[in-house]
């Protein structure tokens, strides 16, 4: 699961943002979906069973709207969205083909990664100094809290 | 009725779980209904309340009846 603004998650202490309400109810249902599934699965009882099974059908419906809801107001990126934003931002994980010049300079200047693997072939104090030249420190920061 | 008197340990569990999960549905969909800004939002979490109390209630019902039902 992706989710695409990490800034909206909380907005207050104490308090859920919308979004994380939807989500939290999206994560129970599927919780109990997994429960109804193995119910249905070892229901010997035909009334049981077909309790659960309408439960989960319910259970269903009720994911659906709240996917929905969520998709519309931006909420909950999908497959296709993340692809898009891979694009934007030039980073190919997905596509490691597609790893052009370009973007490998762009990525070792943002992240310093590539130099980051250097160090670990070399040893000590070589990878002190290195760290210390890349450049936009903080930026290279940030993204390895990300 | 037309169901079997007894229930097995396993659909008792299932049962009472499933009872548990439900219940804990509706007091997060009543807490977020009183939290939540958006209209929309709210009235779909009030659906989604009414439906799981649905829900608890005939739980309830499986678990209630096939006790009165053991006694027969």
């Amino acid at each position: 699961m992706v989710y695409r603004n990490r800034t909206t998650t909380t907005t207050s202490r104490n308090r859920l943002s919308d979004r994380d309400m939807l989500l939290d109810l999206l994560a129970t249902g599927k919780n109990m979906s997994h429960l109804y599934d193995h119910a249905i699965m070892e229901a010997s009882n035909s009334t049981i069973r077909d309790t659960f099974e309408t439960l989960q059908h319910d259970e269903h419906m009720i994911a659906d709207t709240v996917f929905g809801v969520m998709e519309q107001e931006g909420w909950y990126s999908t497959g296709a969205d993340r692809q898009n934003q891979a694009q934007n931002m030039g980073n190919s994980q997905r596509q490691s083909g597609d790893f052009d010049t370009q973007a490998s300079s762009r990525y070792a200047a943002s992240s310093g990664s590539p130099r980051f693997g250097g160090n670990l072939a070399g040893r000590g104090q070589s990878s002190r100094s290195g760290r210390s030249q890349s450049r936009p420190g903080t930026a290279s920061q940030m993204e390895w809290t990300l | 009725m037309p169901y079997q008197n007894n229930l097995t340990h396993k659909e008792k569990d299932y049962l009472e779980d499933a009872l548990q999960m439900e219940n804990l549905t509706i007091t997060k969909c009543s807490v977020y209904t009183d939290q939540c800004r958006d209209q929309d939002i709210k009235s779909l979490l009030i659906d989604i309340g009414k439906t799981k109390r649905q829900h608890a209630n005939k739980l309830k019902q499986l678990l209630g009846q096939v006790g009165n039902q053991q006694i027969q």
